[in-house]
């Protein structure tokens, strides 16, 4: 029971992890499973998880991006929903203005002095595509937001030569032994 | 690098480089190596160990060997640790030292087993 489980849990590390280190975990877990206790070496499995995902792949920067995106759609989204209320409540007041004679001023002439549309159309078009254009616009931003957000922050662990071995395929020691920049100063070019 | 750019290692990296300093291991060597040099204090797990060896080999501090006993599963790595490797270990015992002799200097009472 607790071996399959610690094998569903090999099962979904990140497959370059998986199949370097799967079978050797695999094998010191049979060996230790008596002194040690199922239940540590399914915690310690369940850590590794964790840390495989979330740390080393950086998939907690698509994270960071995602939330990033969430709050701008949700400031644009309040923002723009309360412009519309806004704009809803102001047009049916001024078409009752209208309706009762009444021409104070040139903005509460109604939108039908200028355009010619009844005001009662005008309340529905006016309310909608203001929420429904924003929205992939608001998304849109928010993805951006969050991806140069995180870029900025975190941009020099993400490149190859700062996560320790470069595309040569060269150790970051070994690099640095032949007289390469060091990854903070290539950032800082 | 220097090697103090390293420095402080982690408690697993700094165990892990300890059990690779006298010979060449596989993972459930060093693990085993990690309990009897720590007095059964420090236990790595599989996940926390692999982990770190990824890394210790991605910033060339150790290395995979082909060296192997007769006889051996085929599936074992084993891993050296690189001179890279043996001065950054070397660096962080120095360091180690040095925060041991500003402590008796500042604590010239304190012995293990004894409050002050």
């Amino acid at each position: 029971m607790s071996r399959g489980l610690y094998r569903c849990l090999l099962w979904l590390h990140p497959a370059f992890f998986r199949e370097r280190f799967a079978g050797e975990m695999l094998w010191i877990f049979d060996q230790t499973v008596g002194a040690e206790g199922a239940a540590a070496l399914l915690a310690d499995g369940i850590l590794s998880l964790i840390r495989q995902w979330l740390i080393r792949r950086m998939t907690w920067k698509v994270a960071v991006a995602l939330a990033g995106a969430l709050l701008q759609v949700g400031l644009v989204a309040a923002l723009t929903g309360d412009h519309a209320a806004r704009r809803s409540s102001r047009i049916p007041a001024a078409s009752a203005s209208v309706a009762a004679g009444r021409r104070d001023s040139p903005m509460q002439a109604g939108p039908e002095a200028s355009t010619g549309v009844a005001p009662q159309s005008l309340t529905i078009s006016a309310a909608e595509p203001v929420g429904g254009k924003a929205l992939p616009f608001a998304v849109l931003l928010g993805v951006l937001f969050g991806y140069v957000v995180q870029s900025r922050l975190f941009g020099a662990a993400s490149r190859p030569a700062a996560r320790g071995r470069a595309a040569d395929g060269r150790t970051q020691a070994g690099q640095l032994r032949a007289g390469a920049k060091s990854p903070l100063s290539i950032v800082a070019d | 690098m220097k090697p103090e750019a390293f420095l402080p290692l982690s408690k697993a990296t700094l165990y892990i480089l300890l059990a690779l300093a006298a010979e060449d291991r596989h993972g459930y060597a060093i693990m085993q190596e990690v309990i009897r040099r720590s007095g059964g204090q420090y236990r790595l797990g599989p996940g926390t160990l692999y982990d770190n060896l990824q890394k210790l080999v991605n910033q060339g501090l150790i290395a995979e060997t082909s060296a192997r006993s007769m006889g051996d599963d085929p599936r074992r790595r084993y891993y050296r640790l690189t001179r890279p490797g043996r001065r950054v270990l070397a660096a962080e015992i120095a360091r180690m030292e040095a925060v041991v002799r500003e402590a008796r200097r500042h604590l010239p009472a304190t012995s293990p087993g004894r409050a002050v």
